[in-house]
């Protein structure tokens, strides 16, 4: 029933051994080096030592049937306007249609992707456009009537529902009845909205050379089978884009998936593409399991799929982060991994009281999957886990990088936050406001910034704006922090994050690390944006040891984790000395010639108040007298979570690969 | 066994039916439009459940001002013959009387007849739906983008479709880190030294040529402050110091690249689509003013009659 996967991959199979040639001894699949050739000097702020570039890769609007359930009216249009600074109204809407909140970034984003959900795009469109034929069928009636409910019956029968075997030995999904024989019906309607979202795109890509502003055409393709997310959001470098986004219901695992999209968006039509999972937090273990869909062990030419299909992956999100779990083995060194875990481990969360979920699971999280990666490049001779890292939102609200703590209006889907209009929290207390990604790129065009995130000098923060900066090489000076062109001087010498390590040659012990970030200013005057100072960077290395066991070791490279700085939770007000910048150049004095390993750097700020302390405070909640605390207010006093966060930006790894041990 | 799973059906569809139109006016084929005042109820139940608060007389009146519209539409619709011609209404009466009788030989023709026949082109929410958003379209039917339009949008958002002033500079630093309380000391000696080659600043991480740099870029590193003043900043000669989160700058401001306004043919294109969706939004709303002229509103008797 599952034959399906290698006989597609068939050609490429063939290729890929003629590739391998006779090296029995350590297999060699070559993963294609980015191939998109950066435009030429086109904007006025051209830098050719490259720029890092804000945006949020990860936004819906109400295309997307969760945001839709709550209430979004909000569109692609409106996503784009607000991620370039205007005001944007907010549900809940009044009897005229007229907001009733409103969000504004007090500094607009540089890039945005709208990725409304392609499986239930279809599904919604019928159930709201009155166009549609499937609009008073039964389903779509129950979802006007009690969204709340419909959010949790569609996705556990929609994208939630595992695949199952078609008598003719196929594999599919089968989508609502509404979508009529084969789901036709539901493809037909999904043009409309796509159509739309390409639009949006188009007006407001800059393309003058000003080049205020890019966008993305893009979608999610939401796989969670039985609720355990495999969600990947799909970006398209160019306004050439497959007619139909390839969805869950057609292509049910991401092997499927991205062959779909290596034959509806040929590189030779002006079509490239690359699918960043999010949440594997909440994915119970499947996200970076080692087989593939029909539960094959992984090959060397399945990883170096993977691997080219897949060059980032969202670290950190409304739904938590994807870093580090610090519950077994050696993370648990890490205390920092304690930030915005979710308690849960699949997208059910705590919808059904706990069924159908489990605590969070280690090998779901990033770490632990780059580890995994190391082992198998071992034996297979590719890392299919060779993931660099962004930050985003996943808004449901249509508001791209509204990351503040202090205004998180909630994330305004999935089902998990309270209708709106219903006072207290803005949302369930183990969500929190999401980051950004960011990008270092020459110029802000689309081709500029898909390479950028082809070759993973990419690095997510979880909100505020540091520049951090990476560099990996055998030959970096070591007093580069105290030369006036850090960046010039990297680039000459190494590589920037999300590269590998070049072979070593002869006389060079162990690799250095150039390392360096810059404060996010905050913005002053009337839309002000208050921004701490820098506390320390850390470098994290991972590796395998000669038995097999996975390692890790943190570092500390630069600021001072003790420098004393607190916050007052209470009030808020921030205290304590920290950095406006730092830098630092480390070498590696454990270096194992004959180990391949990972490394990067992280970087965290002073701390400040978590988003619900803020509103707890405003809420002049006082848990000391806990029958006073009104119930929408109780996880103001919830000891699990913590009154302070310490924002933080995590750079793409550098990879170091050992050379094959002698025959 | 069949009868009884006809009787089944029709009684679902009647269920459905009644379920689905029990909420809408009664047509009384004048130019008069009923208006159930358990219908205005509803939205002011949601509107308290929203909003914490009940409807004021002038929202309610909005809300049935709301409900009017659709249905003068739907009778709009009707009187032009929208619901014999439009395929998507033809298919779903053909689909809800093929779902009705399963096994009718019945052609199209003669089920579309009788769908007509039974008034159902006047209740079913779809085609109902589909009536409003025909009438809509072609109530907007005719808006046009006139350069004039598309100037003043384009002049309306400068943030979307103007240049900005640009400005290259580089840059001798003082750095708070380093110096901490001897900062403006630290930076009057780099003063005193500015133009010769014993002026040297500390390293900026972020380096020190600027090259084209918009108030907006250079508030993403030195934040606002320092950004205004950069950009006020004289070309040709030392200024400073500024002050930004990480100390004190000497800036050097070797270009300036004047703001330009939006250049209509460069953003034509994407102008365009934001405009015509307002221009097709206004030309419905008036149109709706003068279709409201034909129409007299009366909510049902048991809520008193309006208007």
């Amino acid at each position: 029933m599952k034959a399906i996967g290698h006989q597609r991959f068939a050609p490429l199979l063939a290729l890929l051994l003629l590739a391998c040639g006779g090296d029995s001894q350590f297999p060699t699949v070559p993963v294609t080096p980015p191939t998109n050739p950066v435009d030429g000097k086109h904007c006025r702020n051209y830098n050719a030592q490259r720029t890092p570039y804000f945006g949020d890769l990860h936004v819906h609007t109400t295309y997307s049937l969760d945001a839709n359930t709550q209430g979004t009216l909000t569109t692609p249009h409106d996503a784009y306007r607000f991620a370039m600074g205007e005001p944007l109204g907010l549900q809940p809407y009044d009897a005229n249609g007229a907001p009733t909140r409103f969000a504004q970034l007090s500094r607009p984003l540089d890039f945005t992707a709208v990725t409304d959900h392609s499986e239930l795009l279809g599904e919604t469109e019928i159930c709201t456009n009155p166009d549609n034929a499937g609009y008073n069928s039964p389903e779509c009636l129950f979802y006007r009537q009690s969204p709340d409910q419909a959010f949790v019956i569609f996705n556990f029968f929609g994208p939630g529902t595992d695949g199952l075997p078609s008598p003719s030995g196929g594999e599919f999904v089968p989508r609502l009845p509404y979508c009529g024989v084969n789901g036709e019906r539901c493809l037909e309607a999904a043009k409309t909205p796509w159509r739309d979202i390409q639009r949006a795109a188009e007006a407001f890509y800059d393309r003058s050379e000003e080049c205020r502003f890019t966008t993305f055409v893009g979608y999610e393709y939401t796989a969670a089978p039985l609720s355990n997310n495999l969600h990947r959001n799909v970006i398209f470098e160019s306004e050439v884009v497959p007619e139909i986004p390839p969805a869950y219901q057609e292509y049910p695992a991401a092997e499927y998936l991205w062959q779909a999209l290596s034959e509806q968006c040929k590189a030779a039509d002006g079509c490239n593409y690359l699918t960043i999972p999010h949440n594997s937090n909440l994915s119970a273990g499947l996200m970076f399991q080692t087989q593939d869909d029909a539960g094959n062990d992984y090959t060397a030419e399945f990883a170096a799929l993977r691997q080219q299909n897949e060059p980032l992956a969202e670290i950190y999100q409304h739904k938590g982060q994807s870093e580090c779990l610090n519950t077994m083995g050696a993370g648990s060194r890490d205390e920092l991994c304690g930030f915005e875990v979710l308690p849960y481990n699949n997208l059910t969360g705590d919808r059904f009281g706990g069924l159908n979920t489990g605590p969070p699971m280690e090998q779901d999280f990033l770490r632990e999957a780059l580890k995994e990666g190391l082992r198998l490049e071992g034996t297979l001779g590719v890392n299919p886990f060779k993931y660099g890292f962004i930050g985003s939102t996943d808004t449901h609200l249509s508001t791209p990088g509204n990351a503040r703590e202090e205004d998180f209006p909630g994330h305004a889907g999935a089902g998990l936050n309270p209708r709106a209009g219903v006072p207290g929290l803005t949302d369930v207390i183990e969500v929190s406001p999401g980051g950004l990604a960011v990008l270092w790129a020459e110029q802000n065009t689309r081709e500029s910034l898909f390479a950028a995130m082809r070759r993973r000098e990419a690095y997510g923060t979880s909100g505020p704006r540091m520049q951090l900066r990476l560099f990996g090489g055998w030959q970096l000076p070591m007093d580069q922090c105290s030369r006036g062109n850090f960046a010039e001087v990297g680039y000459a010498n190494g590589v920037p994050m999300g590269g590998d390590l070049p072979a070593a040659t002869a006389g060079n012990s162990a690799p250095r690390f150039a390392v360096s970030a810059l404060r996010d200013p905050g913005v002053t005057g009337a839309a002000s944006e208050r921004a701490e100072p820098l506390q320390r960077i850390q470098i994290i290395k991972g590796w395998v040891d000669a038995a097999g066991v996975k390692q890790e070791q943190v570092y500390e490279v630069a600021g001072d984790a003790n420098n004393g700085a607190s916050v007052d939770t209470d009030t808020c007000e921030t205290s304590g000395a920290g950095f406006s910048s730092l830098c630092s150049v480390w070498q590696d004095p454990d270096f194992q010639p004959q180990q391949s390993a990972f490394y990067y750097a992280r970087v965290v700020q002073n701390p400040s108040c978590r988003w619900a302390t803020y509103q707890c405070n405003a809420a002049q909640v006082d848990c000391s007298v806990p029958d006073d605390v009104p119930a929408e207010y109780a996880d103001c006093c919830n000891a699990s979570y913590p009154k302070t966060v310490q924002e933080r930006a995590w750079t793409s790894p550098i990879w170091y690969r050992a050379p094959p041990a002698a025959p | 066994m069949k009868p009884l799973l006809h009787f089944l059906l029709l009684g679902g569809v009647f269920f459905a039916a009644q379920r689905l139109t029990e909420n809408w006016p009664i047509f009384a084929g004048t130019q008069t439009i009923f208006i159930r005042s358990n219908e205005v109820d509803r939205l002011q139940a949601a509107w308290q459940r929203t909003q914490g608060s009940a409807q004021d007389a002038a929202q309610r009146q909005r809300a049935i001002q709301q409900l009017a519209d659709d249905e003068i539409l739907v009778q709009e619709a009707l009187r032009l013959g929208l619901n014999r011609s439009d395929p998507v209404v033809r298919s779903r009466l053909l689909q809800n009387l093929r779902f009705a009788y399963p096994d009718s030989s019945e052609d199209d023709e003669s089920l579309f007849k009788a769908a007509l026949a039974l008034g159902m082109d006047e209740r079913d929410f779809v085609v109902r739906q589909r009536l409003i958003q025909r009438m809509q379209q072609r109530l907007a039917t005719g808006a046009v983008v006139t350069d004039e339009a598309l100037r003043r949008d384009v002049s309306a958002h400068p943030q979307r479709y103007a240049t900005a002033t640009r400005v290259s500079f580089r840059q001798l630093f003082v750095s708070a880190d380093v110096h901490g309380s001897d900062l403006p000391a630290a930076a009057e000696r780099l003063r005193a030294a500015l133009g010769s080659d014993a002026a040297v600043g500390d390293p900026f991480v972020g380096g020190h040529q600027v090259e084209g740099a918009s108030e907006a870029d250079l508030s993403k590193i030195f934040g606002s402050r320092f950004a205004q003043a950069a950009m006020a900043a004289a070309p040709g000669q030392w200024s400073g110091p500024i002050a930004s989160p990480h100390g004190l700058h000497f800036i050097y401001v070797e270009s300036v690249l004047a703001a330009q306004p939006a250049d209509l043919a460069t953003v034509r294109q994407r102008a365009s689509y934001a405009v015509l969706a307002q221009a097709e939004q206004h030309r419905v709303q008036q149109a709706m003013v003068e279709l409201r002229r034909r129409y007299a509103v009366v909510v049902d008797v048991a809520s008193g009659a309006v208007q």
